[in-house]
């Protein structure tokens, strides 16, 4: 079924004067694979979202032009007929799934489209063997880790059987080993003639698999290549317009940015106290059998930047809470509320309160001191924005607000949780600028990070953890090697 | 240009999203609303507890009210859910009829006066006596009401009840109370609205 | 029996433990035990349309979530220094209000708009009618469970009217 977009605008206001889309014509032919790309706001989910019919059928705004599939309008169907060719994964784990338990979630789209139940049960058990996730059957949705939720995801789209996929970013929230995962399910798709069509910022895994690749600006498509074209054009060209890297092993010959670190502390001193900080006896334990965090002893390198890597459950997150006195025992929270860490959630929006940047900023504060507290806006580039919603603010500028708030708190240690997901190049660049900056203002920084491009832009030390334990730590320099085959193979 | 129209708008395809909005804000509702009723626990304040829940819940269904698209069939659906969970939990087939009388009601007063802040505040006020006739059954149906409660606590909780539920002035009280704090709620949740939800452009 | 008002409150606490205890349970045992396609399956059977069984499981299905948000904004308010008997919140008691549930609302929002986009880009339509991996109907022990509750509200009934 090819897929024929006419002379199409968009707009999602009442007028078509600041349209993102703007006179396209695009057309994507049966078995295809082709990859959106394209920096933020530049159009590319729109045409996803015309591809799978939410848009003229569900999102609200103006609209000209045509959409087809194979040869119907998309005006004329119905949403819920759509689905029968085309389906979507988006980009958040959590917010997809409509049931409590998989296999129900599986079941969910072939339900709604009044499929035999026999039938249903032969077309789950066909996506389970052939996604090989029989481990996953049968558990509660809730449970599971936000690479495990996609999976399931793609095997609910997949029990469908569609013609055509659609996916918005499925790897934004997703580590290396899940990310692989995906690649060999779009594979198998594209085994099976389907047409995939994916907007992404990571290309790294889609080497093999796409088709073309087409660049999106200013709601047109610009230019188009085939995967092997652009990574000829070399790193700088597809970082210039956006991409992030597009072959991983180059990476391990990189130089990492921040070899040296600043000027005071030239490598992680175990001994001296003010070189480093420590902190000992991490043990946390949900029940009394199993301990979720045992770490006897800690040292962070101050003024720097430390990575933490490891796959999912080791203990990354839990380790992050019990620093900043979120999780514990009642003697470690008191402790961290003294000497503790300030956490960056992977959700800003979580600790987004007041109605200003500004009022943002003096929450956290002891004393009320504005100017301090513009200041601080000034050092972050928030300084227009100081009456803005927090809210209203784009998912770069919230996390800088977040970390305002976090500078203002006066704690010395800040913790992000995975700061960069979903994060075109350009934005990942800023917010590396913007956590050197803080390192230099005599913060100590520690990163849960599944991004390699991010640490080693930014980034002198890594330790890597393993149930619950400290496996590895290590310094940045030399040892790039380690870190991406440790990211590939967790 | 092509035939320019206007996208989304209210078919078939956008019922779902009224329909789960019904049920997000249906589970806000009941957390908020049993979080909030807490205070009822002692019997003196009984009256209060209400005004407790109105006054709470006002902020997140003023953000409901504005995001409907049909306000008659999700305000009978919302309110109808909530007097079927407490059937569910006991309470009496009145409570769901009153309800669903409820639902009615507010989603009619959305769809005459519209979204703007005096339909919002209406409907809100019309809500609050659907968590007021809670209490309904105590003054209804006395004997029962207190036979019930008397499987779950002890004497001295269910002669206090007995002794409100003497003179019908209590009673007059909770309404009265549930709508005050509708009152309330409804300028606090304008306010909130102006100040966070307008801005952030969550509310249309 | 005259408690004062220091027993009026324990008894009440004593009294909200239990009043919500036994609902609480239930509740839980409920919500983790149904799945929502198996409910929705059985409310359809019992011709209630889907207009009313879609918002149900929408609810079952976000009461985890609300309680994990408002988990996670409660962390934040902590990380913060908010807290509910701070100078801070005892001169602007609303504010408390707005902190807890300003994000809880907009992160609600969010994630219940971006599930109808999957659920409807996955055919839900509470036009079609939908089947079920599971069959539901009554059964044996469906008829059994039935005629016990049915003797017990019987009883129940017979006994309390003098």
């Amino acid at each position: 079924m090819t897929i024929t977009l006419k002379n199409v605008s968009f707009s999602y206001t009442e007028s078509l004067d600041d349209a993102v889309i703007k006179n396209l014509n695009f057309e994507i032919k049966s078995g295809e694979c082709v990859v959106l790309v394209g920096e933020s706001g530049c159009g590319k989910t729109t045409i996803s979202k015309l591809i799978n019919g939410l848009i003229p059928l569900y999102q609200s705004g103006t609209m000209a032009g045509d959409v087809l599939l194979g040869d119907k309008n998309t005006a004329d169907m119905t949403l819920a007929e759509i689905s029968r060719h085309v389906d979507s994964v988006f980009q958040n784990p959590r917010s997809q799934f409509f049931n409590i338990d998989t296999d129900s979630e599986i079941a969910f789209g072939c339900e709604n489209l009044g499929m035999d139940p026999e039938e249903i049960r032969e077309r789950m058990n066909r996506v389970v063997k052939d996604f090989h996730i029989e481990h996953l059957a049968g558990r509660n949705i809730f449970h599971l880790s936000g690479g495990e939720k996609q999976k399931i995801a793609c095997a609910s789209v997949s029990a469908i059987d569609p013609e055509i996929f659609v996916l918005d970013e499925p790897s934004a929230n997703l580590d290396l080993k899940t990310v692989a995962d995906l690649a060999e399910i779009i594979k198998f798709w594209k085994s099976r003639g389907k047409t995939v069509i994916i907007v992404e910022h990571r290309i790294h895994y889609l080497r093999d698999i796409a088709d073309r690749i087409c660049y999106v600006k200013d709601g047109q498509i610009q230019d188009e290549w085939t995967p092997a074209e652009l990574e000829a054009k070399g790193p700088e060209y597809a970082a210039s317009l956006g991409l992030r890297c597009m072959n991983l092993e180059q990476l391990k010959n990189k130089a990492p940015e921040l070899a040296e670190g600043p000027k005071r502390s030239k490598e992680p001193a175990k001994q001296s106290l003010k070189e480093s900080l420590l902190f000992n006896n991490l043990h946390f334990a949900y029940n009394r059998k199993f301990l979720v965090l045992d770490i006897p002893e800690l040292s962070l390198p101050r003024n720097q930047i430390t990575a933490i890597i490891g796959h999912n459950g080791a203990g990354k997150s839990t380790l992050a809470q019990v620093l900043c006195g979120l999780r514990g025992t009642w003697r470690q929270k008191r402790k961290a509320r003294k000497y503790g860490a300030y956490l960056i959630m992977q959700d800003v929006n979580h600790q987004l309160f007041t109605e200003s940047v500004l009022d943002e900023i003096l929450l956290g504060m002891n004393s009320q001191d504005e100017n301090a507290a513009l200041e601080i806006l000034e050092r972050l580039n928030l300084k227009d924005y100081a009456s803005c919603h927090p809210m209203a603010l784009s998912g770069g500028q919230k996390q800088r607000v977040a970390i305002g708030s976090g500078v203002s708190s006066g704690r010395e240690i800040v913790v992000f949780d995975e700061p960069t997901s979903g994060l075109d190049y350009k934005q990942m660049l800023a917010v590396s600028a913007t956590l050197q900056k803080l390192a230099a203002s005599g913060k100590t920084l520690l990163v849960i990070t599944h991004d390699p491009e991010f640490i080693l832009n930014c980034c002198q030390s890594v330790i890597r953890m393993e149930h619950g334990k400290i496996a590895e730590q290590y310094l940045l320099q030399g040892n790039q090697e380690k870190l991406i085959d440790a990211m590939l193979n967790a | 240009m092509s035939n320019v129209r206007s996208t989304g708008k209210k078919t078939s395809n956008t019922l779902v999203r009224d329909l789960v909005n019904v049920g997000v804000f249906a589970a806000l509702y009941i957390v908020l609303g049993f979080m909030s009723s807490s205070i009822g626990y002692i019997p003196a304040l009984i009256v209060f507890s209400t005004a407790s829940i109105a006054l709470v819940t006002s902020v997140p269904m003023f953000l409901f009210y504005s995001k409907i698209e049909r306000p008659i069939l999700c305000c009978m659906l919302f309110c109808g859910i909530f007097g079927g969970a407490m059937l569910v939990m006991g309470q009496s087939v009145i409570m769901f009829a009153i309800s669903l009388a409820v639902g009615l009601l507010s989603g009619t007063i959305l769809k005459i006066i519209g979204k703007n802040f005096a339909g919002l505040y209406m409907a809100n006020i019309v809500l609050s006596l659907m968590s007021s006739s809670m209490m309904l059954p105590l003054w209804l149906y006395t004997e029962k009401y207190l036979e019930y409660t008397r499987g779950m606590c002890d004497e001295g909780y269910v002669a206090k009840l007995a002794e409100l539920s003497n003179s019908i002035w209590p009673l007059v009280g909770i309404y009265t109370f549930g709508i005050l704090g509708a009152v309330i709620g409804g300028l606090v949740a304008r306010r909130i609205m102006k100040k966070h939800f307008e801005r952030i452009g969550l509310a249309r | 029996m005259d408690v004062g008002l220091a027993g009026t409150l324990f008894v009440s606490t004593m009294m909200l433990v239990s009043h919500v205890m036994p609902i609480s349970v239930i509740f839980y045992y409920v919500m983790t035990t149904t799945k929502v396609n198996e409910f929705m399956a059985g409310m359809s059977k019992m011709h209630i349309p889907n207009k009313v069984t879609i918002p149900l499981a929408v609810m079952i299905r976000f009461f985890p979530t609300v309680f994990d948000e408002a988990r996670d904004i409660g962390n934040a308010m902590r990380m913060r220094g908010i807290r509910l008997f701070s100078l801070r919140t005892l001169k602007n008691p609303l504010a408390i209000l707005e902190y807890r549930l300003i994000p809880l609302l907009v992160s609600l929002t969010k994630i219940g708009d971006e599930l109808s986009v999957a659920a409807t880009t996955r055919g839900l339509s509470p036009e079609t009618r939908r089947s079920c991996i599971v069959k539901i109907g009554f059964h044996v022990q469906d008829v059994v469970v039935f005629v016990y509750c049915l003797a017990v509200v019987v009883l129940f009934c017979s006994w309390s009217v003098p």
